[in-house]
């Protein structure tokens, strides 16, 4: 199967690391989430409903929409907070780039390991600059607002296209993947799809 | 066939066609998510079905998104009858009342778009449009789809990427603080979309698209990248009487003439029960006060407060502003000060921010002489603000404290207005250079008293009526402007420009630079009006005179009364 691939490009202050990511990866999140799916007698089941929250930067002027789930919340600033720590430690000239990866993980015999196999990935190139003054923060908080607004028109284009199916025996259900057990009943752990972000090269 | 149906069968009707698509909506929702056994009926219908609610919803994500507050909406685990698409979407009955009205029990279709067009307002009465949202089905069809979970999970997806388009639009700042100065509205209507409003150089985006068996819905929006206002009348006002600033807060006269096309606005209450009704968020934005205080002096701007002669319950909430009069002034001002505007009802027609005219305030000067604050009155009730200028301080334009009392006159009765006015001590303003020593900074409530210059002069040099003399210049301009009757000390430079070099000055037909030239006619020389002998005398004759109109006005007031009616 071939994976879908999608890579963004941010040039944001150190400062405002945090509120890109967040921004650029809630997004992302919102579009590939569904409510909690309830299984029932006979093969039926219900999905849940998915609950929004707008979120304001405070060093951005912009505001995006993440999923209604402090859990969520709570493990995206946990991974881009230590992105942004190995971004200030590694010495790098301010450059890395951290990837959103939606794979599925299919259940082996033993004794092979479960095999992850990932169907889309999102890349987020990051390049931090400094300023100078209050001026040009003042400028670049604006200007990185826009910047994130277009970033955000990227990711809903894709949207458009299907989804790519891994296989033609799965229900067409189960895509887009589903983040975190929290949000999926396992009854079918061969079936079950993952989320992971995974800190990339810094550069 | 809609024309041979009598009022009651119509209303049949509707019923009928609610209880039927309720009844397929339940059956939709309670056998949706079965794959198996899906035995609903066909997926034309469930299309059918869906369409309805995707218009509504969408209608819903973009006016909240333009409501100007965070929203924020809890998930749950189990699914309500209400929460279409898997997502939560607070459901605003007036927009859905809106949306169904612009329906007009049609089915939206192929050929047949919804326009959802968010526009702001100001308070003077200027609109533009910010964007346009666009639903609209084409006829490729997509045969092979799943109507049961594909297309209703992209439907889903769709709203999801219409949820954060609006917050990255334009418009989405504009309306989180729209306020007393704008209000955003929206407007909904079935049809070809139009452009035309959102000036050169718009930007479109496609939300997204998803493909059906009756057709392919797309959803995309334009909007507005030229935001500089212009300041397109849309209406003719009634020239001001005597040249009377009007306040902008205040309707024109014309309002009743405005088309009904603005919209409706982007603030939604939730009902109350004190407000009666489900619309009463809708019905009160018309009924609402229109005038408000101003901040230019009050011998600029009177404003008449009428609320408009409807169905008002209860009166208009007072803004905690405090505005001081002498106490004792008669609560009538001159003719030439006072405009009147009663606003029309209009149906549908958008608002003013209710926070804006929330600032109105009424005084009422008791026939006693005090002045008390008093809620304004319904039905057409009329009460009138007015107010002495401040007699020396042309500069403190918007100080509601221009008619403060200094220690002494407080003293004085408030119960004689006359003696109050003789014993009324002129003020100086915070800028003014030399301040007269009969007005220490001790007594005046100068913002900057404590940086008024020292050493004053002792008599006669008001600062107003001789201000000091202008520099010595080497311009050849200088000669002409120079009066001969200048008086005063030297220059003197409030402060020292030690580099003055602005942008874009290049004064080609002058020898000189921009800040030459504005350090030669700092101190412009005294004008002729203003020397001492002159302004002292009409000054003194204009106090003296001033208890006299005041009895001369209050007399007449039936007849101002009268013509302020006539304007109405």
């Amino acid at each position: 199967m071939n994976c879908r691939s999608e890579v963004l490009e941010v040039t944001v202050e150190a400062r405002q690391i945090d509120e890109a990511m967040l921004a650029l990866l809630h997004t992302i999140l919102l579009h590939r989430s569904t409510g909690k799916f309830h299984y029932k007698k006979e093969g039926t089941y219900s999905i849940g409903t998915v609950g929004t929250a707008d979120s304001d930067c405070d060093f951005i002027d912009f505001t995006f929409v993440r999923v209604s789930s402090e859990e969520l919340d709570r493990v995206i600033r946990k991974a881009v907070c230590e992105f942004k720590d190995g971004l200030n430690n590694s010495g790098s000239d301010g450059m890395g780039q951290i990837s959103l990866e939606f794979y599925q993980k299919k259940k082996s015999r033993w004794p092979f390991s479960d095999e992850c196999i990932p169907w889309e990935v999102w890349t987020i190139k990051v390049n931090v600059v400094n300023l100078a003054n209050e001026q040009e923060r003042q400028i670049c908080r604006e200007k990185v607002g826009e910047k994130l607004g277009e970033k955000v028109i990227n990711v809903v284009e894709p949207q458009r296209r299907p989804a790519v199916s891994v296989q033609n025996h799965l229900p067409d259900h189960r895509f887009p993947g589903h983040f975190c057990e929290h949000h999926y009943e396992e009854t079918d752990q061969r079936h079950a799809g993952a989320v992971r972000i995974r800190n990339l090269s810094l550069y | 066939m809609d024309s041979d149906l009598s009022p009651q069968d119509k209303k049949d009707l509707d019923k009928f066609i609610k209880f039927f698509a309720l009844k397929v909506k339940m059956e939709m929702f309670v056998l949706l998510p079965t794959v198996r056994h899906f035995c609903v009926p066909s997926d034309f219908i469930a299309v059918i079905v869906y369409e309805p609610l995707l218009w509504l919803q969408t209608v819903q994500v973009i006016v909240q998104a333009r409501l100007g507050e965070k929203i924020c909406t809890r998930s749950s685990s189990s699914p309500t009858g209400s929460d279409w698409f898997n997502l939560a979407i607070k459901d605003i009955p007036e927009v859905s009342h809106e949306a169904k009205k612009a329906l007009a029990g049609q089915l939206p279709g192929i050929g047949r778009s919804m326009c959802v067009e968010i526009s702001l307002k100001t308070s003077e009465g200027d609109s533009m449009e910010l964007e346009t949202w666009c639903l609209e089905m084409n006829e490729k069809c997509d045969k092979d789809i799943k109507v049961s979970y594909t297309v209703y999970n992209r439907l889903s997806v769709l709203l999801k990427s219409l949820m954060a388009i609006t917050r990255v639009t334009p418009a989405y700042k504009l309306s989180r603080k729209q306020g007393h100065d704008y209000v955003i509205l929206y407007r909904i209507y079935f049809g070809e979309v139009q452009l035309s409003g959102l000036g050169e150089g718009f930007q479109t985006v496609r939300v997204g698209v998803v493909g059906t068996p009756v057709g392919t819905v797309t959803l995309s929006c334009a909007y507005r990248t030229n935001l500089a206002f212009m300041s397109s009348r849309q209406f003719d006002r009634s020239a001001p009487i005597l040249g009377i600033i009007v306040d902008h807060f205040v309707d024109p006269p014309c309002s009743s003439q405005r088309p009904a096309v603005l919209g409706q606005p982007c603030n939604y209450r939730a009902p109350d029960e004190e407000d009666g009704g489900a619309f009463a968020g809708v019905q009160d934005s018309q009924e609402v006060c229109t005038t408000s205080f101003s901040t230019s002096p009050p011998s600029q701007c009177v404003c008449t407060l009428s609320p408009s002669p409807s169905k008002m319950s209860k009166p208009l909430p007072l803004d905690s502003l405090q505005l001081p009069l002498a106490p004792g002034l008669v609560a009538h001002n001159m003719c030439s000060s006072r405009v009147s505007y009663q606003p029309g009802a209009l149906p549908g027609a958008a608002e003013v921010h209710p926070t804006a005219a929330n600032a109105a305030q009424v005084l009422h000067a008791g026939k006693e002489g005090g002045v008390g604050v008093v809620p304004c009155q319904p039905h057409g009730a009329e009460t009138h603000l007015t107010g002495e200028p401040p007699l020396n301080t042309p500069g403190s334009s918007g100080d509601d404290e221009g008619l403060s009392r200094s220690a002494e006159e407080r003293s004085v009765s408030p119960s004689d207005p006359v003696e109050y006015l003789n014993a009324f001590t002129r003020k100086v303003g915070a800028f003014v250079n030399k301040p007269s020593t009969q007005i220490t900074a001790a007594n005046l409530d100068l913002p900057f008293a404590a940086f008024a210059a020292r050493g004053l002069d002792t008599e006669g040099s008001d600062p107003m009526v001789q201000p000091p003399e202008s520099p010595p210049s080497q311009s050849p301009l200088q000669a002409s402007l120079h009066s001969q009757g200048s008086e005063g000390s030297g220059p003197q430079d409030d402060f020292v420009m030690v580099d003055f070099r602005p942008a874009f000055s290049k004064d080609d037909l002058l020898p000189m630079d921009l800040g030459t030239f504005y350090r030669e006619f700092q101190n412009p020389p005294q004008l002729t009006s203003l020397s001492l002998h002159i302004s002292s005398q009409s000054m003194a004759d204009d106090l003296d005179s001033l208890p006299e109109k005041l009895r001369v006005y209050e007399k007449n007031i039936d007849e101002f009364d009268a013509f302020v009616d006539m304007l109405q």
